[in-house]
């Protein structure tokens, strides 16, 4: 605006400098065309030189008055000259050149008009040229005044104005006019460009064409004409000059400025207070990120974290509601902490990024909050008051900030997570190991105690404690078979070193096998048998053994002894499932994944009362992912627990659902 | 050697075989010693132990629930003057000495088990 101003003001100085110029230079040519005309006007000397010729004398004819007279001035200023004689009160034209000239023809009386008398006596008592008041027409149309020498008939003139009066014989006359002068002196275009006149007092002896136009570049020359005073005015005629700027224009433009640069200065001011208001929001938020960012920096628990930053932020920016949401591991958002009444359902919400420029008070706004790249979570929140840009860029700022903390206190809690789940696994080997070496001492101590007695009291014993001995020792050996196996197993699985060679092979056959080999662990039990025949399995017979082993020496464990076991072999869909069924307690539902843990051993009262070294299913597991099968517990018709396991029927499937028919990433870790 | 008198025993093992073995080794050493009861676990020694009254407690340290020290203390704050041998498959030095603590006699391997009757009389009180 201010420049639009200055270049306006400008253009019209320039112009107003350029028409001052311009009428400058036509100020000189217009005294120029004065001065030429002031000269012209001038010729009347020339009827001073023919008064001297005449040298006092009226009688002249008029072929001698032409002698005389020689040639008339060309530029015209004396149309017509005569000599005229004084009888009484009359001045008669007695010759006159040229003859017969139209102004003075002979016999005029010239004194009949009083301007003419006046003329007349003033030139005969002053012995001095007069010029009378002009006339307009008076010569040929054009406006004339006459001039008149006394002549008093000799050379020199009568001293006394009484003399003068007595002496005077008539008068040297002559109609001087400045019309053809100036016509005579300026081109038609000078003409045309300069407006001219030429007065006598308040008397118009000539106006130009163009001297209606306004009086610019005026230029005056006063002409003394004997008694009288001619001027001779001449200015720039229509057009010659361009015109100068209005005034009003100029001072508009000059209003414009001024007013340009105080709406400048104003806007400066206003720029000046939205900068200082930039600074202390910068203050603002340097305060508020030093303030934020040790305590976000040094806390890892979000719990211990997020109240005190929240009354921190709230206070800051005036916030009656705040409220902090996290992307769990599934990605969804989970409200952590809030402050206030939480937001009504399908309030509209204002997302904060880098282009919004405000919000208005009680307005709901979110901001994601996010660390490379990713969204850890939300802080949603609605303040008292509006928040203009710098306050919401802090806010920005301090999210970027809560979202780092955020992403810190979450790998904090995962690696927390990491510790517990490997402390618990420390936990569960040592628990394992001391199982297992109480249960290898307790085995040793019964066959070494049973055996001990038997050699050394054998003589003594009777059959039926001999017998009774020997099956104990029998037992106990094989428990310390199962333990040394489950130890071997145990290594192998530390090492990953379970192989498995798979085949197809009769599932019905190799279950029924197993089954009669592993009877003694079921003595207790009543064992049914539900084989169907022909059931195939793409499987390893050695892992199916030591799978149904663990299937049937958990059965005998965990269930009291007279209750039923059942074996069940049967087609599952393009798989084949082996099931082992008790009459036991049960495995509570949330356990039933663990189960396949390695380590782990239910905290149940029933798993106290048992051996046992948290490795047999976890053994199960690994054998059953080798071989592509699945296995599974749930729960028996009896409320018993039933461990199935799911065997592919060719080489390359998949046995990709349980029992129930869930996918098996579900049920099985 | 009949004329020393009868030395009754309570035997607390959750190991089945383990009590097996130490009610016949007791049996066959016979000479005064006689086994006055059995239990499973700590509450059921409590229970036999009141009922009983045994000269001598062989207490298994490793048991379901309460273990054999925990016993032993419940026993010794009722009958600081009970004999109580401690029968474990493991000893450590903070077991023995815990034991040794409260008041517990002795303390044994499951692997010295043709040892048991020798510490029982030896701790068996004098009446």
């Amino acid at each position: 605006m201010v420049v639009c101003s200055a270049v306006v003001l400008g253009l019209e100085w320039a112009y107003w400098r350029d028409a001052t110029s311009a009428t400058a230079r036509f100020k000189r040519g217009t005294a120029q065309v004065a001065s030429t005309v002031g000269r012209g006007l001038a010729a009347p000397t020339y009827l001073g030189r023919v008064n001297g010729l005449l040298d006092g004398r009226t009688d002249v004819d008029g072929a001698t008055l032409a002698r005389l007279a020689g040639t008339l001035p060309t530029n015209g200023v004396v149309q017509a000259l005569g000599v005229a004689r004084a009888q009484g009160d009359q001045v008669v034209v007695t010759a006159t050149v040229p003859a017969n000239a139209q102004p003075v023809p002979v016999g005029t009386d010239l004194a009949a008009t009083p301007a003419n008398r006046r003329a007349f006596d003033l030139a005969r008592d002053d012995g001095d040229p007069s010029v009378a008041e002009p006339v307009r027409g008076a010569a040929g149309g054009q406006s004339a005044s006459l001039i008149a020498y006394p002549e008093y008939g000799a050379a020199s003139m009568p001293q006394s104005t009484a003399d003068r009066r007595a002496g005077v014989q008539g008068y040297l006359v002559a109609f001087i006019t400045p019309q053809p002068v100036v016509e005579n002196s300026l081109t038609p275009d000078a003409l045309h460009t300069t407006a001219v006149t030429v007065t006598d007092g308040p008397f118009v002896f000539y106006a130009s064409p163009s001297a209606s136009a306004p009086r610019r570049a005026v230029s005056q020359k006063l002409v003394p004409v004997a008694n009288r005073t001619w001027t001779v005015t001449a200015w720039a005629g229509p057009g010659a000059l361009p015109a100068r700027p209005a005034s009003w224009a100029l001072g508009l433009a000059i209003a414009a400025l001024v007013a340009s640069v105080v709406g400048l200065a104003l806007l400066l001011r206003r720029v000046g207070r939205g900068y200082r208001a930039r600074e202390a929001a910068r203050a603002e938020e340097v305060r508020l990120i030093a303030d934020a960012g040790p305590l976000l920096q040094q806390s890892l628990d979000l719990g211990e974290l997020l109240p005190d930053f929240a009354v921190e932020l709230a206070e800051q920016f005036d916030l009656d509601r705040l409220g902090v949401a996290t992307v769990n591991e599934e990605g969804e958002l989970i409200d952590t902490f809030a402050i206030g009444p939480p937001p009504a359902p399908r309030r509209p919400i204002v997302e904060v990024g880098a282009i919004t420029m405000q919000l208005e008070p009680g307005e709901d706004f979110v901001i994601p909050l996010q660390r490379t790249g990713r969204t850890v979570g939300t802080l949603r929140a609605r303040s008292r008051r509006a928040l203009e840009r710098p306050q919401l860029d802090s806010l920005r700022a301090v999210s970027d900030l809560l979202a780092a903390a955020l992403g810190n206190a979450q790998l904090y809690q995962r690696e927390q997570e990491t510790v517990r789940r490997l402390r618990e696994l420390d936990r569960m080997k040592l628990s394992f190991l001391s199982t297992v070496s109480h249960e290898l001492r307790t085995a040793v101590a019964a066959i070494e105690g049973f055996g001990s007695l038997l050699v050394e009291h054998w003589p003594t014993l009777s059959d039926e404690q001999r017998r009774e001995f020997i099956d104990r020792i029998a037992r106990n050996a094989g428990s310390l078979k199962r333990l040394v196996d489950d130890l071997l197993d145990f290594a192998r699985l530390e090492r990953h070193a379970l192989t498995v060679a798979p085949r197809l092979v009769s599932l019905s056959d190799l279950v029924r096998q197993t089954v009669e080999q592993l009877a003694s662990l079921l003595e207790q039990h009543e064992l049914v048998l539900d084989i169907r025949p022909d059931v195939i399995a793409f499987t390893d017979p050695d892992a199916v053994e030591r799978i149904l082993g663990n299937f049937l020496s958990n059965a005998a464990k965990y269930s009291p002894p007279g209750t039923t076991v059942t074996v069940t072999v049967e087609p599952y869909g393009a798989r084949s499932l082996l099931a082992v069924s008790d009459e036991g307690p049960g495995i509570p539902a949330e356990e039933r994944t663990r189960v396949f843990t390695r380590f782990y051993r239910s905290e149940t009262e029933a798993t106290h009362r048992t051996r046992g070294a948290g490795i047999g299913l976890a053994v199960v597991k690994e054998f059953a992912d080798r071989l592509n099968a699945v296995v599974a517990v749930d729960s028996a018709e009896s409320g018993g627990a039933r461990f199935v396991a799911l065997f592919p029927t060719e080489p390359g499937t998949l046995v990709d659902v349980d029992v129930a028919g869930r996918p098996v990433p579900d049920l099985v870790e | 050697m009949g004329s020393k008198p009868v030395t009754g025993v309570l035997i607390v093992d959750d190991e089945e075989d383990m009590r097996a073995l130490l009610r016949s080794t007791i049996e066959i050493a016979n000479e005064g010693l006689h086994v006055a009861g059995e239990a499973a676990d700590g509450d059921e020694a409590l229970v036999q132990w009141r009922e009983k009254r045994p000269e001598v407690v062989v207490l298994d340290q490793r048991m379901p629930g309460a273990t054999g020290l925990e016993v032993a203390e419940r026993i010794l704050a009722e009958h600081p003057e009970q004999a109580i041998i401690l029968f474990s498959a493991y000893l450590d030095p903070d077991i023995t000495e815990r034991a040794a603590q409260l008041g517990v006699r002795a303390c044994m391997s499951k692997r010295e088990i043709s040892r048991v009757p020798e510490a029982l009389w030896k701790y068996a009180p004098e009446s």
